[in-house]
C-alpha cells in the first residue's frame, strides 16, 4: 500500500485514480483510525472491503490497473510490480492528454473531455458529427462526465469538504464556459456566496490547519485543538467532519 | 416441485453469475464500492471511466 499512495502523490494531479480496499474485515470507525494515524497523508481512495472484478488470488496485497477506456491491464501483487504500474498508468495519462478511440473524431473529443476537461469544448465537437453509433457512445460520455461533476460539487459538501466542493463548482462553471449547461450551474456556484456556506468555509480553514498538522504527523496536538473547534457548538457538516478525525485520532486501530 | 427446485438452483447461482471478473486484456464488469473515507460522489468503477485506475487490496491487520 504505501507503494500505492506514493504514486498517488505524484500522478493524481495528472489524472491517476487510486482505490484502497481493506479487505480483512475493518470496519469504516476502524479504517478511519487506521488511515488517520498511520497514513494521515493519503489522498487515495479508500473503501472498506468490497469485491473487486478482477483474477482471483489469495493473498495480499494484490491489485490491478485499469485502463482510461475501462479494460484490466494489469493483476498481481502490486509491492512487487511498482515500476510495471507506474509505467502503464503514465501510458494511460498520454491517452488522456491526446485521446483515444478508433477515429480522428473520438480522440478528439476525449482529448477535450477528459484531457482538458472541456465540456462546451467536447460538446462543440459532438453537434458536428453526424448521426450514429458513435455520437451516441461519445454523447452518454459527455452526460455522464458532466452528471458526475455535478454530483461531486454536493458530495464534497455532503462530507464537509466545502472549500474542496466550491473549488469543483468553479471548475464547473469554467468548464462548461457559455453553453446549454451554464443556467444550470452559475446557481450551484452562487450558493457558496451565502452566509451559512460562508460560515462553513471559514470553519474548515480551521480545521485545514489541524488536519495539515496531522498529515505531517505532528498530530499530538491535534486533538485538543479539534475540541477547541468544536466547543463553541459548531454544527454541521464540516464539524462532523472534525468529530470525526478527532474520534480516528483517539481510536486505537485494531 | 420441479419448478420450485429450477428456482433454487438459480437464485443460488446467482451471486457467482453477478461476480464475474475480468482477465488482462478484457473490459472490466462494473462494481460497486462501499462510502469511501474520502469520496467525492463516485463510487463505481465505471464512474472512473476515462482515467486510469490504480486498485490495491490489501489489509490492516
Amino acid at each position: 500500500m504505501p507503494s500505492a499512495i506514493k504514486l498517488n502523490h505524484e500522478l493524481a494531479d495528472k489524472g491517476l485514480v487510486s482505490i484502497l480496499v481493506e479487505v480483512q474485515g475493518s470496519d469504516e470507525a476502524n479504517l478511519r483510525a487506521f488511515m488517520a494515524q498511520r497514513f494521515p497523508d493519503c489522498d487515495a481512495f479508500v473503501c472498506t472491503s468490497a469485491f473487486v472484478p478482477i483474477p482471483a488470488s489469495n493473498g495480499i496485497p494484490n491489485g490491478a490497473v485499469v485502463g482510461v477506456d475501462g479494460k484490466l491491464l494489469w493483476s498481481g501483487n502490486p509491492a512487487s510490480s511498482a515500476g510495471k504500474i507506474e509505467e502503464l498508468v503514465q501510458a494511460e495519462l498520454v491517452k488522456v492528454k491526446k485521446g483515444w478511440g478508433d477515429t480522428a473524431e473520438a480522440r478528439k473529443f476525449r482529448a477535450t473531455l477528459y484531457g482538458k476537461g472541456d465540456f462546451a469544448g467536447a460538446a462543440a465537437l459532438l453537434a458536428a458529427l453526424p448521426e450514429g453509433a458513435e455520437r451516441t457512445t461519445l454523447q452518454a460520455e459527455l452526460d455522464k462526465r458532466y452528471g458526475l461533476a455535478k454530483k461531486q460539487v454536493e458530495a464534497l459538501r455532503e462530507r464537509g469538504a466545502v472549500v474542496e466542493a466550491q473549488a469543483a463548482a468553479k471548475d464547473l462553471l469554467k468548464a462548461v464556459g457559455s453553453s446549454q449547461w451554464t443556467a444550470e450551474v452559475q446557481p450551484i456556484v452562487a450558493e457558496f456566496d451565502s452566509e451559512p456556506v460562508k460560515a462553513e468555509i471559514s470553519l474548515q480553514r480551521k480545521l485545514d490547519k489541524i488536519v495539515k498538522q496531522v498529515r505531517e504527523k505532528k498530530a499530538d496536538a491535534a486533538p485538543k485543538a479539534l475540541r477547541a473547534l468544536l466547543k463553541g457548538g459548531a454544527e454541521g457538516k464540516v464539524a462532523h467532519r472534525a468529530e470525526l478525525l478527532l474520534q480516528a485520532l483517539e481510536t486505537t486501530p485494531k | 416441485m420441479k419448478s420450485h427446485l429450477l428456482l433454487a438452483a438459480s437464485l443460488l447461482l446467482l451471486p457467482l453469475a453477478a461476480q464475474k471478473r475480468a482477465s488482462v486484456g478484457e473490459q472490466m464488469p462494473d462494481a460497486t464500492f462501499p462510502t469511501f473515507l474520502n469520496g467525492d460522489g463516485r463510487q463505481t468503477l465505471a464512474d472512473f471511466f476515462g482515467q486510469p485506475v490504480v486498485i490495491d487490496r490489501w489489509g490492516t491487520h
